[in-house]
């Protein structure tokens, strides 16, 4: 007790820390994280796809968020975004915020795609990878148009038309493709639901998944060699 | 880890000991490394929690005051004292109209404040009856019997044209 205050705080800091890392070694892996190296010519280029992941962090925290407020039918969407934007308070910033950032991420992607490709960092032995990132950027692409119709407004309602009727354009399968996005012959409340359940559902576990096999290869391969 | 201890890993320069230089857990040694990961973790944890209370102020709920709507219940003329009364709903909480032995009319919700079963006004005992646990309350609402913290909660009634009309629930009693 002579030792002072401060080092009764760095003990039980330090007695915290013990405890973990007699159980979990978390002291090595964190170690190992914050030391990794990468090679020299990394340079600001190489950020897209970090910043990608920043902008799917806030998108689940923003999105959990207004998932309080949302309530996803045909009478009631449309007016809970106006509380979210009128009644709650920090209602206007989260809304936006999500909305912003979607955008944000989208491009995002867009810049990361491009600086790989011509980077030519999608050769072997990092095609699954390339291939692995196509597939998530398809996954952001539907997040945005799943969530654009969730606000129920007349832009939400005409491009989910314009977007399903592409679908109905395609040979043979056209009108069953049609009929499952949209859960029958128009944009209905079996649409809304539909899409929620995709939008807050079906696609965060999906991109989770991938995200976490793409980080492993480039754990595992590394970033590539400069041209 | 005595100050001692200490002391010797502050002034020893990291030349003498090479393995130092990366061991994070060495007590004491303020390192150029360790202040700025402090520095960076205090920035971190300090915009973080900047950013937590809007997001906790968003979740918590907004609370509209509560309006009373006014409603019109029996002419007074049909109420008699200590008769049987009106029952009704008001604001979705089951209540009943009574005429006092002063023929002032009285309502009442009927929620039982003990566990919040719905009493019954039984004019023959002239009292309102828990089916539970077996309470009781006199026509002002007062407690008579039973386990009830505090009387039944009143409901305001004005006369208008000789209508009763109901237009507000005051607020409970403190106990």
């Amino acid at each position: 007790m002579s030792s002072g205050q401060g080092n009764i705080f760095k003990r039980a800091w330090t007695g915290f820390g013990d405890f973990f890392d007699e159980r979990f070694e978390m002291r090595r892996v964190i170690k190992e994280f914050s030391e990794h190296n990468v090679p020299a010519h990394v340079n600001w280029l190489y950020c897209f796809g970090g910043i990608t992941l920043l902008c799917l962090l806030i998108q689940v925290l923003t999105g959990i968020l207004l998932a309080f407020y949302y309530e996803p039918s045909i009478d009631t969407a449309y007016d809970s975004i106006l509380n979210i934007m009128d009644n709650v308070p920090f209602g206007v910033f989260l809304r936006s915020l999500h909305a912003w950032t979607a955008n944000i991420m989208i491009l995002m992607v867009i810049l990361h795609m491009l600086r790989v490709f011509f980077h030519t960092a999608y050769r072997p032995p990092r095609e699954l990878n390339w291939m692995t990132g196509v597939i998530l950027f398809f996954i952001t692409i539907t997040f945005g148009f799943s969530g654009y119709l969730l606000p129920m407004n007349q832009l939400s309602f005409w491009a989910t038309k314009v977007g399903s009727e592409i679908a109905l354009e395609m040979p043979f399968v056209g009108a069953n493709i049609h009929a499952f996005l949209l859960g029958g012959e128009k944009i209905s409340d079996a649409t809304l639901t539909r899409f929620y359940a995709i939008h807050v559902v079906i696609l965060p576990v999906t991109i989770t998944i991938l995200l976490g096999l793409h980080f492993l290869m480039v754990r595992k391969q590394g970033i590539a060699d400069p041209l | 880890m005595d100050e001692t201890e200490d002391r010797q890993d502050n002034t020893a320069p990291d030349t003498d000991k090479p393995e130092a230089r990366d061991d994070y857990d060495s007590p004491g040694a303020v390192t150029r490394r360790r202040f700025l990961t402090a520095t960076f973790a205090g920035a971190t944890i300090i915009g973080l929690g900047a950013l937590a209370a809007p997001l906790a102020r968003y979740a918590y709920p907004v609370l509209k005051p509560e309006v009373f709507e006014k409603l019109p219940v029996a002419p007074l003329d049909s109420l008699e004292p200590l008769g049987p009364g009106v029952n009704f709903e008001y604001q979705e909480i089951p209540a009943q109209l009574i005429m006092l032995e002063d023929e002032a009319p009285a309502a009442y919700s009927l929620i039982c404040p003990h566990l919040g079963c719905i009493v019954k006004w039984v004019p023959r005992d002239v009292l309102f009856e828990c089916p539970c646990h077996a309470a009781k309350f006199e026509p002002n609402g007062d407690v008579a019997a039973g386990p009830p913290p505090r009387p039944l909660t009143k409901l305001t009634t004005t006369v208008e044209d000789g209508i009763v009309f109901v237009d507000g629930i005051e607020p409970e009693e403190k106990a």
